[in-house]
């Protein structure tokens, strides 16, 4: 019976090339989860809720509807309301177009505004043109018309559970981008991380973009007169 | 090479990664719950019905909600046809401090049903209306009232009439946040209302 030969440790040489090839894999391995994290943006990009016109799309703290059987306006000069009730209302002339978009929002948990904008298909946004400071009801009495004058523009509007709001919001838009314009909407002034971003395709097509600049007005008002209330 | 005499030698700087291993986690777990005390759920210090809760330097007590009668209501005013105006009236001892006497202004009141819902107090619209009835806006001291003395705030609320006044409960938080060594990050008051939930 022959003794067994005693079992020399590994040579130097591979005991440093097996570390080397562990740190070089564990390099790697940082490496490849550095290149693959998600970003920044990403990571706090907003959860996009996705809706059509006529459906009422519901979100985190809010929903919003743009109701099917409103139409979609346009007009070349914006008339707000001026600052008395005796002074003519302000207008707004635009080298595009004012879009007159009828929408329906409601707040669900707390009182909040809500921020909407259009996109284009080059990404390009357009905020909704703030609503006047004139209080609903005030005294309209300018050019022969005489009554009490409610604002429909809803931009920056205060909301408050159980409310919801009709009205519309108005965008000035270059007039050759007014297809495939998707309506967009989110809680509060500034959207935090991962906030809801409503997004609704406003279904204009070239043909429906073609109708919208054939019927713009000259003068799109976001104020009705309700007259023999005085 | 003995597998005592690697121990020996590896011990310390294993110990090493450990330890910062353990504070790579823990470090960022401390700073979340920081994050998350300000949002916690018992940041609320919940006060019986008509009893007096301490918060900021000051006591409060709700004295009551009252729902107002919409024929006493102005004509003119331009409200939602399913809107309700309450009224709460909030009794404030402030502590004779300058800290109880300057937090007690920037009080920011909420009514909350239990669908988590919540309507703040003197909305925009009732704004006008409020000044005119002699509402407060905030819970700060009425000019006629000496300081050191308690007094009465009476805050509007305009809520949709589906929900009973029965379901509501009143927060009570100052805005901006007090100091933290006021009181700690995010708490707040959560009175019932007498003969609420």
């Amino acid at each position: 019976m022959t003794e067994a030969a005693p079992r020399l440790p590994p040579p130097r040489w591979r005991r440093f090339a097996f570390s080397m090839m562990a740190v070089l894999l564990g390099a790697s391995a940082v490496f490849w989860l550095r290149r693959h994290e998600p970003s920044y943006v990403e990571r706090f990009a907003p959860i996009i809720v996705r809706g059509a016109t006529g459906q009422h799309v519901p979100a985190r703290g809010f929903s919003v509807a743009i109701p099917a059987d409103a139409p979609l306006e346009a007009g070349r000069t914006l008339l707000t309301p001026g600052i008395t009730g005796n002074a003519p209302p302000e207008r707004q002339p635009s080298t595009g177009l004012w879009l007159s978009v009828p929408v329906r929002i409601e707040v669900t948990r707390d009182p909040d505004r809500v921020t909407a904008f259009l996109r284009d298909r080059d990404g390009r946004e357009y905020t909704a043109t703030a609503k006047s400071s004139a209080e609903p009801g005030r005294p309209f009495d300018h050019g022969g018309e005489a009554g009490r004058m409610f604002e429909s523009n809803l931009a920056g509007l205060s909301l408050a559970p159980g409310f919801p709001a009709s009205g519309r919001l108005y965008f000035e838009v270059p007039a050759d981008q007014l297809e495939g314009l998707h309506a967009r909407f989110h809680l509060g002034p500034v959207m935090t991380p991962n906030d809801n971003l409503v997004d609704i395709d406003l279904g204009i097509d070239r043909g429906r973009a073609n109708a919208l600049r054939g019927a713009a007005t000259p003068e799109l008002r976001t104020f009705v007169v309700r007259g023999g209330v005085l | 090479m003995s597998v005592a005499g690697w121990w020996r030698r590896q011990g310390p700087w294993l110990l090493g990664a450990a330890v910062l291993a353990a504070g790579a986690v823990a470090g960022p777990y401390f700073d979340r719950q920081r994050e998350f005390r300000i949002h916690r759920a018992d940041a609320a210090r919940a006060v019986p019905a008509g009893a007096w809760g301490r918060y900021a330097g000051a006591e409060w007590r709700l004295h009551s909600v009252t729902v107002q009668d919409q024929t006493l209501l102005p004509r003119d005013l331009q409200l939602p046809d399913n809107a309700r105006v309450l009224l709460a009236e909030l009794e404030i001892r402030p502590d004779p401090t300058t800290t109880g006497e300057s937090n007690v202004a920037r009080c920011a009141l909420r009514l909350r049903d239990g669908r988590g819902r919540s309507w703040r107090s003197a909305p925009e619209a009732l704004v006008a209306y409020g000044r005119r009835a002699g509402f407060a806006l905030d819970c700060e001291r009425p000019r006629e009232r000496p300081v050191g003395q308690p007094y009465m705030a009476r805050l509007p609320f305009l809520l949709p009439d589906d929900v009973p006044p029965a379901a509501l409960r009143l927060e009570l938080q100052l805005f901006p946040l007090p100091p933290e060594d006021v009181e700690p990050p995010g708490t707040y008051l959560d009175m019932a209302l007498p003969g609420g939930r």
